[in-house]
């Protein structure tokens, strides 16, 4: 092989190894740059889980801290069921005590098959149990009734109390309608 | 000096000359090439790695996520629930107590209530039958209402002598708002 030839050769030869160097960094530095965005975005979407353990974290202590300790009083204010001989009992007891006596209780006729939820209507958020009674005593007696009942332990609500005194000689009568808070 | 040479040789002369220096160059091309292919293959390794290891790393929060919110998110969500329902309960609770004790503060003597039906609507008028002893204790009654901080205003609808010699009337009541429960 003559010079001349060797030369137009290693021409060639650089020629090529240029050609492909240049493509070799154009391909590199372009798979470079989308790895590296795949890598932040992986990292922007990690940063973004470990935000959200914290805050469930955070969110779960608090709940344990907070509302775990008073489940059982929301459960007793706001039962999961009507528990509807234990509010009777509750009125017929308080009633007692005040010196006023029941004359009669009715509540709605049961849509269905009676369940944990029937006679119940829906009220907002919540189920109500509505409860019709007749008292009769004094007012004073009405008002310390009317305010132990407003603090009973379960969540309820006086929507109707009608006052009324058909004989002068005899105790007033009062017309009340109650609901009785349930959240299934 | 004079080169005698043919021009022929002297030709292949020249071009031995340029190869060492193309040669050379060959030679730099190569090594930056192979550097340069060096330092990319080694980012793209290192790159890859980190990838992996990111993917690894959101798998585990992930199922860290996935397993807090199966266990807690519910309860959470059934207790918020509660708290919502009885913020709604408290917000429409009436207390009719209160009420009562209020209008009883302002009925004067000789006055006694017959009968009036409360509802917990400040938008309807409460409708109070009462017998009083004298004429003017009806209207000390009606006077005695709207001194109530609870009510706006006070109308006598009817005053009427009764066999007894007192007398009936009726007093509709308007509440301010807020204030009939």
């Amino acid at each position: 092989m003559n010079p001349k030839t060797f030369f137009f050769m290693l021409i060639g030869v650089l020629a090529v190894t240029l050609a492909a160097g240049g493509g070799g960094y154009y391909y590199a530095l372009k798979r470079l740059n989308t790895q590296s965005t795949e890598l932040a975005t992986k990292l922007a979407a990690t940063k973004a889980a470990t935000d959200q353990i914290d805050t469930l974290n955070r969110t779960k202590l608090q709940y344990q801290k907070t509302i775990v300790p008073i489940l059982s009083a929301i459960d007793e204010a706001l039962p999961h069921d009507k528990k509807q001989t234990e509010i009777l009992a509750q009125l017929q007891s308080i009633a007692g005590s005040e010196g006023l006596a029941i004359s009669s209780v009715s509540m709605p006729s049961a849509a269905g098959v009676p369940s944990l939820t029937s006679q119940t209507i829906k009220t907002g958020a919540v189920l109500a149990l509505p409860i019709n009674f007749q008292l009769s005593g004094s007012y004073a007696q009405l008002q310390n009734f009317l305010m132990r009942v407003e603090s009973l332990n379960r969540f309820t609500n006086v929507t109707n109390l009608a006052i009324s005194r058909p004989d002068k000689n005899k105790p007033i009568v009062y017309s009340i309608s109650l609901n009785a808070y349930i959240k299934p | 000096m004079i080169n005698l040479m043919p021009p022929a040789l002297k030709e292949q002369i020249r071009y031995a000359k340029l190869n060492r220096l193309v040669l050379r160059y060959v030679k730099v091309t190569v090594l930056v090439v192979v550097v340069l292919g060096g330092i990319f293959g080694w980012a793209l390794w290192q790159v890859g790695i980190n990838e992996s290891n990111a993917d690894k790393d959101l798998a585990d929060k992930q199922a860290q996520i996935s397993k807090l919110t199966a266990s807690f998110v519910p309860q959470a969500k059934q207790a918020s629930d509660r708290l919502a329902a009885i913020r709604y309960v408290q917000d429409t609770q009436t207390h009719f107590s209160k009420l009562i004790d209020d209008i009883a503060k302002v009925v004067p003597q000789g006055v006694s209530i017959d009968s009036m039906t409360l509802n917990g609507d400040d938008k309807t008028p409460l409708r109070i039958n009462i017998t009083a002893q004298k004429y003017a204790d009806a209207l000390n009654f009606r006077n005695a209402m709207t001194t109530s901080p609870r009510v706006a205003a006070a109308d006598l609808e009817s005053i009427t002598g009764n066999a007894a010699g007192g007398f009936q009337a009726v007093v509709v009541v308007g509440f301010k708002a807020g204030q009939a429960k």
